[in-house]
């Protein structure tokens, strides 16, 4: 695929991300000092994810993008918190919208989402509320579940045919 | 049947029918009973253990320590963010910011969305600077498209990016000293923001959230009117942002309260990713602008202005020099503006390349960056904005500890996070 | 039973009677002064509408007050709760008796006067106090302990300070401290670094901004007055704008001369014209000093709490000390 001219890409398998970036900041005629984002990218219900660093070098007049490969059956990949402390909320929403696990991380909780959601919304194969029952977050809360509602609660005085309408239902 | 209703309590209702819920479910019946965690039922947490090793540190109470929510609504103009705030007596011992109050899941509508869309969508993210939400965007599809925007609307670009900055860190400005308690500088930013927005809105059709930016130029011309006022702004505002500084840069109860706070050191700040006026504060020369020029800027002559110290107070007077910067700026554009289109003709239906882009820009708040993955399709495949208020958040429970609560909100203020682009 | 004594006790009554009374109008004029100097201050017209040049706004600010619920915490300690805003605003009321408005209109001429007033002053730091412990609520109380740490703290260069005046006039009482002030020339030339220190001191006593710590801990929430809704809290409210208005009355009589009008001006006229021209005259000065307390509000940004202790303490109070014993040793060496 095309990539845009003032950018140099470098693929990588996941797992070698810590090792590749520390190189980069580190090696003085690299010099990458300065870490611009950190992002995830989902490449379908079938495919990897993709972890996605853009680094910034006062030496090179381009943008660096480091690509590193993510399996989605086990999305594991080492957190690079102890490279830049920064980073720490990149993969914290990493995490949260993608649900990739970053190992070392000292604080891997949803950011943006309540604490207790289970899914992560910018999966390709996320399904909208409107599919809630089909989502991995069905049924979390009792409400949801049909089963869990008491009729002898449900009297016709405080709501005229809301009796009939539910076991009509059933 | 006539027989009494009784309507039961509705805690108590509430109450039971929760126990029997969880019951049902399978959950467990009770909360989980306050033990050492015993922070969480305080600040409104959902009771359970904490999650993570940071969770553990900030939630855990030793002797005499409390934790204080200044909790999703403010006295103060942020936005809806949420800061647990572990103090002893009066001393802060540790910050942990709570976010997501905002979060409208701007990037995954941004998949549904054409490209013209996704436009309008990213405005009201850093709705202050709304045109650097849509300026780095623009450039990223350009790339995408292949599309080049004409030179007129390469400087109108740039003319309107500056009068954003400029009315962006006025109000800056007022919202530390509101912050602080001083109830005046507010006002004269925002007439200052008055101003500009009524000249953007002569310009964009709006005042606020401007949707100006195309795939390939902006939108409209600049017209009589916007010029004119541009002209008589321009004969002012040195003067009302120096009555406005006047105010506050010299005020001795101001300067105790901002000088040695907050002071964060430019290795620090780089690797906490703070960017923008927050880092060259630092002393760190870094501007997107010089660093990495896109648009016209290598055509202005320009310094990068950076303040030695680090603290609020040289986060607050590096505003008031870029804002004179940017007046200097918005000068030499004006004299150089060419003539032309504003949009470059690009065939009705046009697909972008698939592959990927990124873009970033100097927003008044930092780096502002989009990466695009096209597909090919209409609709982006990836659309990915990194926000700089959302990074620079990272530094406050790093300069926290060890200050009082007052602090904090002074501390915050001169960072200038909007919560908009913080939860997307 | 003595004439006089029935005579002078429905004098008092009367007196201490239109006192309570002018109270309100008092505050709905300060109030007033505040919301339009402070619009000023920020190139806006502040309010507009009520009354002609928005004169009534703060009387409707008075009744929108009284017609709020009022809501007491389940927890809080009702007595309690209900006794302090009444504490604060009587601090207020009762330290408006001594205040000398014109040579024959003071409400209780009192020989100890200038006791009396910095005694009852005290009595709304307990007032503040109590209604933080009394909400039931852990952060009316830190502000409740906070403004009563602030309050205390600052009373005593505030007393220290005018003990330097109380020494060279040689009297408690305010009309004689005027009458004083009348033969010798004003208060000021003769004591300016404690009226600096006095007017730092009151600000601070009634948490005017730069140390309105108290109230406008707005990173938290409103301090010891969270709890409290409807009239309890036009209560405290009413009671800070009174304060504000005696002390900038207490500081004009005790360094600016009191009812004594400027040098072109008669100093002090007999009878009942010299009491309308007292009166008139005292007014004037009251409010140009409240208009800059005023001001000051509107420009000044917050001043820190341990900022604001340290002041009180390694500052101004040993400032006044030296202010003290400085003056001691001219009145004995010259004989004042």
């Amino acid at each position: 695929m095309w990539t845009d001219e003032d950018t140099v890409e470098v693929t990588i398998e996941g797992d070698r991300n810590v090792a590749v970036l520390q190189v980069l900041r580190d090696d003085p005629k690299l010099n990458f000092f300065y870490l611009a984002d950190a992002a995830a990218v989902d490449y379908g219900p079938t495919e990897h994810f993709e972890v996605v660093y853009h680094l910034y070098s006062d030496r090179h007049p381009v943008w660096l993008r480091v690509r590193a490969r993510v399996n989605r059956a086990d999305p594991h990949v080492p957190s690079i918190t102890g490279l830049w402390e920064g980073a720490m909320f990149h993969e914290r929403e990493m995490y949260d919208m993608m649900g990739i696990l970053f190992d070392g991380n000292r604080d891997l909780r949803r950011i943006y989402m309540s604490p207790d959601y289970r899914s992560f919304p910018q999966r390709k194969d996320f399904l909208l509320p409107d599919d809630a029952a089909d989502s991995s977050a069905a049924g979390v809360r009792p409400l949801e579940r049909p089963e869990t509602w008491d009729l002898s609660r449900l009297s016709d005085e405080l709501a005229p045919g809301v009796l009939a309408h539910v076991e009509g239902e059933k | 049947m006539t027989s009494e209703v009784k309507i039961p309590d509705p805690l108590d209702l509430d109450r039971d029918e929760e126990a029997r819920l969880r019951r049902v479910a399978g959950m467990a019946p009770e909360r989980a009973p306050a033990g050492e965690y015993a922070g969480f039922e305080s600040v409104g947490l959902p009771e359970r253990p904490p999650q993570t090793e940071r969770e553990r540190e900030v939630y855990s109470l030793e002797e005499g320590e409390m934790l204080v929510n200044m909790g999703p609504q403010h006295p103060s103009t942020h936005g809806v963010m949420r800061l647990v705030v572990k103090v002893r007596g009066e001393v802060v011992t540790d910050v942990d910011p709570v976010l997501g109050y905002l979060h409208r899941g701007i990037e995954k509508l941004c998949e549904e969305a054409t490209y013209t869309t996704v436009l309008t969508y990213v405005d009201p993210m850093d709705y202050l600077s709304s045109m650097h939400n849509e300026h780095a965007p623009a450039i990223a599809f350009e790339k995408l498209f292949g599309v080049t925007a004409p030179k007129r609307a390469e400087y109108i670009r740039a003319l309107v990016v500056e009068l954003n900055r400029v009315f962006s860190h006025s109000l800056m400005m007022g919202f530390l000293a509101l912050d602080m308690g001083g109830i005046t500088p507010i006002l004269y930013g925002f007439i200052n923001r008055d101003e500009i927005v009524d000249m953007l809105s002569a310009i964009s059709g709006q005042r606020m959230l401007f949707n100006f930016f195309r795939v390939g130029g902006v939108n409209f011309d600049a017209n009589d009117e916007f010029f004119s006022r541009l002209g008589t702004w321009r004969g002012h505002v040195l003067k009302n942002v120096e009555m406005s500084e006047r105010v506050i840069t010299d005020n001795e109860v101001f300067r105790s309260r901002t000088i040695g706070m907050g002071t964060l050191s430019g290795r620090d700040a780089i690797a906490l990713g703070v960017s923008g006026p927050n880092l060259r504060a630092s002393g760190v020369p870094f501007d997107i602008r010089k660093a990495h020029p896109y648009s016209i800027y290598p055509e202005l002559e320009f310094e990068v202005i950076t303040q030695p110290g680090g603290d609020s107070n040289a986060r607050y007077l590096q505003r008031i020099a870029e804002i004179k910067q940017s007046i200097n700026l918005i000068d030499q554009i004006v004299d150089k503006m060419p003539h032309g289109a504003v949009q470059a003709q690009v065939p009705g239906i046009i697909r972008p390349k698939p592959g990927r882009a990124y873009a970033a820009v100097e927003s008044p708040r930092g780096l502002y960056s989009v990466y695009a993955i096209s597909d090919g399709g209409p609709n982006p495949y990836r659309f990915r904005m990194r926000d700089p208020s959302f990074v620079s958040l990272q530094a406050i429970p790093k300069l926290m500890p060890g200050r009082l609560i007052a602090d904090t909100m002074a501390v915050m203020a001169s960072f200038d996070p909007v919560m908009g682009g913080v939860d997307k | 039973m003595d004439f006089d004594l029935l005579l002078g006790v429905l004098r008092f009554l009367l007196a201490t009677t239109l006192i309570l009374v002018l109270t309100i109008p008092t505050a709905f004029v300060v109030i007033q002064m505040e919301l339009k100097i402070i619009a000023g201050s920020q190139l806006r017209y502040g309010p507009n509408r009520i009354g002609p040049w928005g004169m009534f706004q703060s009387t409707i600010h008075g009744f929108k007050v009284l017609a709020k619920e009022d809501h007491i915490p389940d927890q809080a300690d009702r007595a309690t709760f209900t006794l302090a805003p009444w504490m604060v605003y009587m601090a207020a009321a009762m330290s408006m008796l001594v205040i000398p408005f014109a040579p024959g209109a003071i409400a209780a001429d009192f020989n100890i006067g200038i006791v009396y007033f910095f005694a009852v002053l005290g009595l709304s730091v307990v007032g503040l106090l109590v209604a933080g412990w009394a909400s039931y609520n852990k952060y009316s109380l830190l502000g409740g302990l906070r403004s009563a740490a602030q309050m205390v703290s600052y009373e005593i260069p505030l007393t220290l300070s005018v003990v330097g005046v109380v020494v060279l006039a040689g009297t408690l009482n305010f009309r004689e401290l005027i009458e004083w002030q009348r033969a010798h020339g004003w208060m000021l030339i003769w004591q300016p670094v404690a009226l600096v220190i006095f007017y730092i001191a009151s600000l601070a006593e009634i948490n005017r901004t730069p140390f309105d710590m108290v109230e406008a801990d707005s990173e938290l929430v409103a301090g010891p007055f969270t709890e409290y809704s409807g009239m309890r809290f036009g209560f405290f409210f009413f009671a800070e704008y009174v304060a504000l208005f005696i002390m900038s009355g207490i500081m004009i009589s005790l360094f600016f001369g009191g009812w004594l009008a400027p040098w072109p001006f008669p100093d002090q006229l007999d009878g009942f014209i010299g009491t309308v021209y007292g009166v008139l005259w005292f007014f004037i000065k009251t409010y140009i000093f409240i208009a800059i307390a005023v001001l000051l509000r509107a420009t000044l940004v917050r001043v820190r709490v341990d900022q604001l202790m340290g002041m009180a303490w390694k500052v101004l109070l040993p400032l006044a000390m030296v202010n003290l014993i400085v003056t001691a040793v001219a009145v004995l060496v010259f004989k004042l």
